[in-house]
């Protein structure tokens, strides 16, 4: 008996040998049908059984089962050990120069003028303000008149326009869309308008005919020159950062009294002193003052009930002072370089 | 205006203040300095005056200001140093030389035929004057400032202008016929011929100064060639005037012409000044040049002009400020200022006549604020009620179109609304013209976005970048007659040429933008606008700048809201564009409307009077809705047809949905394809099918119906062979 139980063992340890050797899957497929097919040695050393004695039976049959799952397990952990190694070759194989550049996508974006009114109006709107538009071809009338510029007065000489005839312009400024507002509303008013307006300026670096500005005004019982400065430098700030500093200083529209322009701490030098401040450390950004009374009376409006504020300011050098653009032409031409970059 | 220090330092002492000093205080009381020079040993301010502000368009008027910001005396001008401001700023008392036997009034007769436009005209006469160069320091001062020395006698006006504020000016007597002037309106075809050689036509609205026989001075603008001072000139008629301020305007604009003297008369002068700059300028022209005024100058002033009297009450100043001055601090400024101000709670206060600006308590406030500081000015947030914040709907619409497209890989140009007659023309419709264009590049107002794309297009192709995507939103313009308002609209634009992706081993056929890369994007857009149900087809009437087969309208219910094709080979080839191009025109305005009014208000125009967002007002970009997802599973059939290549595919996919029924949850194209064993003037269109229903899983029989009537549609309506 022991000689058979030996024979077995034999097997055992050659099938392990086998398959531990086989180096590819038709190989190990090879040594599985040599011991486990039907004419393996183990299914061959299974019919010895029938010929056991009886008495034997129980321990052969257990030392059988006991070679065929070692078998099957040393074929098994040899079939993994195949697969595995078969991955990690082809993961081998597919390995990239992982250097190489990325395919662009194409990004699109808004216009960096777009995308500078659009969040001066944010700023705005979290003030109470409405934000509204209006049309950019205006009747003389309201873009100058009820604006307190009458017909041949020296101010409009800043604000050559285009005509159109039958006395309809091309707005030169957005505060004509405060006429509006205040044609259709009744105080408190918070309103805002940005948009295209239109002078006649020859091309040059700082000059464009078509321009963007930003026009805002509050109107109600109790609005004073100090909120104001409030309302404005708060924007500076969240506009231009919380470091900026402001100076208020008097000048003259004619549709506010008192007057005054906004300047900011130069954003280049830091109010040190550069060439884009001319040296003074401030930049002037901004025109603002009290709304004439005469504005508001033509609006039906007391002037002696209500008082406003109101602002305006060009869109393009903000936007020039915060992306560092030297030229005004750059944001007309659409040169895909510069509208990629800012 | 040009202040020459050394010249501002003959009315106020800055020996002790250094330029950078003064430069950076000006601003605070409105003068803005523009430049600093230096001109020979001098330094030159550069000021920038607003138009509110005439005054200061003289040395005199800035010392003031200066004066008052340094808190130092005005002093007295001229070489006579010690004769004191009093005189020239107040004294109508002559300088005359004692030599005249006659007066000016016997010499010279003067008549204002329109005291409106001329409330005073003050003139003299100066005799022996021996025309020649004027001293050297008078030239330098003058170029200093920006004015041409010209001779003694038409320095000495000018410099009397730059010094008081005054323009002046100066006739050969002799050739002033009659010695007579009157100050009339100019008749209806009345010509001058004008100092600087042009004649000019005149009308009536304009005011001359005439001799006897015809106009010989613009008034208040320039002067007339025939009284030119001249080598010979002997005897000078010397006239100082007030003009009516909006008269001068109108005609310097009218004649476009605009000198030193119309640039201070238009913004308004001082009713007082003529006899000032009348003695100073006798004074010059006696002391330097020998020359004999005749006694007593002639004033005709037919209404005097009052100081105008303003009452200010302090408490208003504070409710406009936000600050309160004291009421002593007020006084102080006002008297500063050159007012008076008297009265035991509102002020009457009394303008000096050098102010004319000043006409309302508003004014006064301001030039309290002004002195007082603006910076003292506190920051204070607005009080009272709130309002509420609120983006108009088109804008919040415009806003999501662009992100749209932006995602869509698409950048945002902005042109000019001006463009070219012709362009405009062709784009379509009636073009808007302007009346009075800079140049004919920019006279009329474009009538669709495209035209302005395509030229970005080619400017950037010109640069070596052929693959653009690009869109602009704006509005375009159509005229509605010569003097009406034009119609004008929200429009947008999209123009694709070249790749729409980059990279190494791309292959550039398979990414090169093509008319069905920019259907996708209208389609796009059209869902972010929560629109469905458009309809594409060719255009009923093609334009000729679309390729004649490559062309589409898509339409909602009745209104065609874009267009979209490629463009033509021709025109790409005339703008140099390395690509084709494929453009889309898409009409905002109408979709807005379709997509906020669903039967409710639709948005104001742009052309209308601006809109008022109400927290009502409807939006345009609606919510996304949430469908639920599937809970059955779907089934996907293939089947080609192969169809007459004439037949749109819109049309085969027509019939698919309705021959399918509800339980078709999508079609989708995968294949066209024409060629051998497809049939000449046939195409073969492949679609996948996506089966599903909401409750139940399907079973074969029915899908295996649908698909059935599927075919058999395709059969009878298409004319369709199936392939199996």
């Amino acid at each position: 008996m022991r000689e058979d139980f030996g024979d077995l063992h034999e097997i055992e340890q050659q099938a392990e040998r086998e398959a531990a050797a086989a180096q590819t899957p038709e190989a190990l497929e090879e040594v599985r049908v040599r011991y486990l097919g039907r004419q393996g040695l183990v299914t061959q050393a299974f019919r010895r059984l029938g010929t056991a004695a009886p008495e034997e039976r129980p321990r052969l049959g257990q030392a059988l089962n006991a070679l065929r799952a070692a078998v099957s397990s040393a074929l098994a952990s040899r079939a993994d050990a195949l697969a595995r190694d078969a991955r990690e070759a082809r993961l081998a194989a597919e390995r990239l120069d992982v250097t190489l550049p990325g395919r662009p996508l194409a990004v699109g974006r808004r216009h960096v003028l777009t995308r500078t009114m659009e969040e001066i109006g944010e700023i705005f709107r979290g003030l109470g303000f409405q934000i509204v538009e209006g049309p950019e071809v205006e009747h003389d009338h309201d873009n100058f008149e009820r604006l307190n510029i009458p017909p041949y007065h020296p101010a409009r000489d800043a604000q050559d326009s285009f005509y159109l005839g039958g006395g309809w312009l091309l707005r030169t400024h957005t505060t004509v869309v405060d006429v509006h507002v205040l044609d259709a509303h009744r105080p408190p008013v918070r309103a805002l308008s940005y948009g295209h307006c239109y002078r006649r300026d020859p091309v040059d670096a700082s000059h464009s005919p078509m321009f963007h500005q930003v026009d805002g005004f509050m109107v109600d019982e109790g609005v004073r020159f100090s909120d104001l400065k409030g309302v404005l430098i708060h924007f500076a700030r969240m506009f231009f950062g919380p470091d900026t500093r402001t100076r208020f200083v008097p000048s003259y529209f004619p549709f506010t009294e008192p007057s005054a322009e906004m300047a900011i701490s130069c954003v280049i030098c830091g109010g040190r002193g550069c060439a884009v401040c001319k040296r003074s450390g401030w930049l002037e950004i901004l025109g603002c003052g009290m709304f004439h009374p005469r504005v508001l009376e033509m609006a039906g409006i007391d002037p002696q009930r209500y008082t406003a504020f109101a602002f305006g300011m060009g869109v393009e050098r903000p936007a020039m002072l915060k992306h560092r653009i030297d030229d005004i032409r750059l944001f007309f031409e659409n040169d895909l370089r510069f509208l990629r970059q800012v | 205006m040009r202040v020459p220090l050394e010249w501002l330092r003959e009315f106020v002492d800055l020996a002790d203040v250094p330029v950078d000093a003064l430069v950076d205080r000006l601003p605070g009381v409105g003068l803005g300095v523009e430049a600093v020079e230096r001109v020979g040993d001098d330094t030159v301010l550069e000021l920038e005056v607003t138009p509110n502000r005439p005054d200061c368009l003289s040395i005199l008027g800035v010392a003031r200001e200066v004066a008052l910001l340094l808190g130092r005396p005005l002093r007295a001008p001229g070489d006579a140093g010690a004769r004191g401001l009093r005189r020239l700023t107040r004294g109508v008392e002559h300088s005359a030389a004692a030599g005249a036997r006659l007066g000016a009034a016997q010499r010279v007769a003067v008549r204002i035929e329109d005291p409106g436009g001329c409330p005073r005209f003050v003139a003299s006469v100066i005799e022996g004057i021996w025309i020649g160069a004027s001293p050297s320091w008078m030239q330098r001062r003058l170029e200093a400032a920006g004015v041409r020395p010209i001779n003694n006698v038409v320095d000495v006006t000018n410099y009397v202008m730059l010094e008081l504020g005054q323009p002046m000016h100066a006739f050969d007597y002799e050739r002033v016929s009659d010695h007579a002037l009157t100050v009339r309106r100019a008749r209806p075809g009345e010509a001058l011929e004008t100092l600087d050689g042009a004649v000019r036509a005149l009308d009536e609205t304009m005011l001359v100064v005439a001799d006897e026989e015809r106009a010989i001075s613009l008034a208040g603008i320039l002067g007339g060639r025939s009284t030119e001072i001249t080598p010979d000139t002997t005897t000078v008629l010397l006239d100082a005037a007030h003009w009516d301020p909006p008269t001068i305007g109108r005609t310097a604009r009218r004649l476009g012409i605009r000198t030193e003297a119309s640039a201070r008369f238009e913004r308004g002068t001082d009713p007082e000044a003529p006899p000032q700059a009348q003695a100073r300028a006798a004074e010059l022209l006696t002391t330097l040049y020998g020359a004999r005024v005749l006694r007593g100058m002639v004033d005709v002033y037919p209404r005097r002009i009052a100081p105008r009297v303003i009452r200010l009450r302090p408490e208003r100043a504070a409710s406009v400020l936000g600050i309160e001055i004291p009421r002593d601090e007020i006084v102080r400024i006002l008297r500063a200022l050159g007012c008076t101000a008297e009265g035991a709670r509102a002020l009457t206060v009394r303008v000096p006549t050098h102010r004319p600006d000043l006409t309302l308590e508003e004014d006064l406030i301001e030039e309290i604020a002004r002195i007082y500081g603006y910076d003292r000015v506190p920051l204070t947030l607005p009080r009272g009620d709130t309002t509420p914040g609120i983006t108009s709907p088109s804008l919040v619409a415009d806003r999501e179109v662009r992100e749209t497209l932006a995602r869509c890989g698409l950048v945002e140009a902005l042109t000019l609304t001006l463009t070219r007659p012709e362009t405009a023309a062709e784009a379509g419709g009636r073009p808007a013209l302007l009346r009075n264009p800079l140049t004919r590049d920019h006279a009329a107002l474009r009538t669709s976005l495209l035209p302005g794309l395509i030229e970005v297009l080619a400017t950037n192709a010109a640069r070596r970048i052929g693959n653009v995507q690009i869109f602009e939103l704006g509005r375009i313009f159509q005229s509605r007659g010569p003097e009406d308002r034009p119609e004008e609209r929200r429009s947008l634009g999209i123009a694709v040429m070249g790749r729409w992706r980059a990279g190494w081993n791309v292959p550039e056929e398979q990414v090169l933008a093509d008319l069905f890369h920019v259907r996708w994007i209208l389609d796009a857009l059209l869902g972010s606008l929560g629109m469905e149900g458009q309809r594409v087809a060719p255009p009923a009437t093609p334009q000729p700048w679309w390729h004649p087969g490559r062309a589409a309208e898509v339409s909602i219910g009745e209104h065609v809201v874009a267009r979209f094709g490629e463009l033509h080979p021709d025109y790409a080839q005339r703008h140099r564009l390395p690509h084709r191009a494929y453009l889309a025109d898409v009409d905002l305005e109408a979709l807005y409307r379709i997509s906020a009014g669903r039967g409710r208000v639709a948005p104001g125009s742009p052309g209308a009077a601006p809109e008022a967002p109400a927290a009502a007002a409807p939006p345009i970009v609606p919510a996304g809705t949430y469908a639920g997802l599937p809970h059955f599973p779907d089934v996907e059939r293939d089947l080609a047809a192969v169809v007459p290549a004439d037949l749109p595919a819109a049309r085969v996919e027509e019939i698919i949905r309705a021959s399918a029924g509800p339980l078709l949850e999508a079609v989708e194209l995968f294949d066209v394809y024409t060629g051998p064993p497809v049939p000449p003037g046939h195409r073969n269109l492949a679609y996948r099918l996506r089966l599903r229903a909401p409750d139940r899983t399907l079973v074969a029989g029915e899908v295996e119906e649908i698909v059935e009537n599927v075919r058999n549609a395709l059969r009878t309506r298409a004319g369709a062979q199936l392939r199996v």
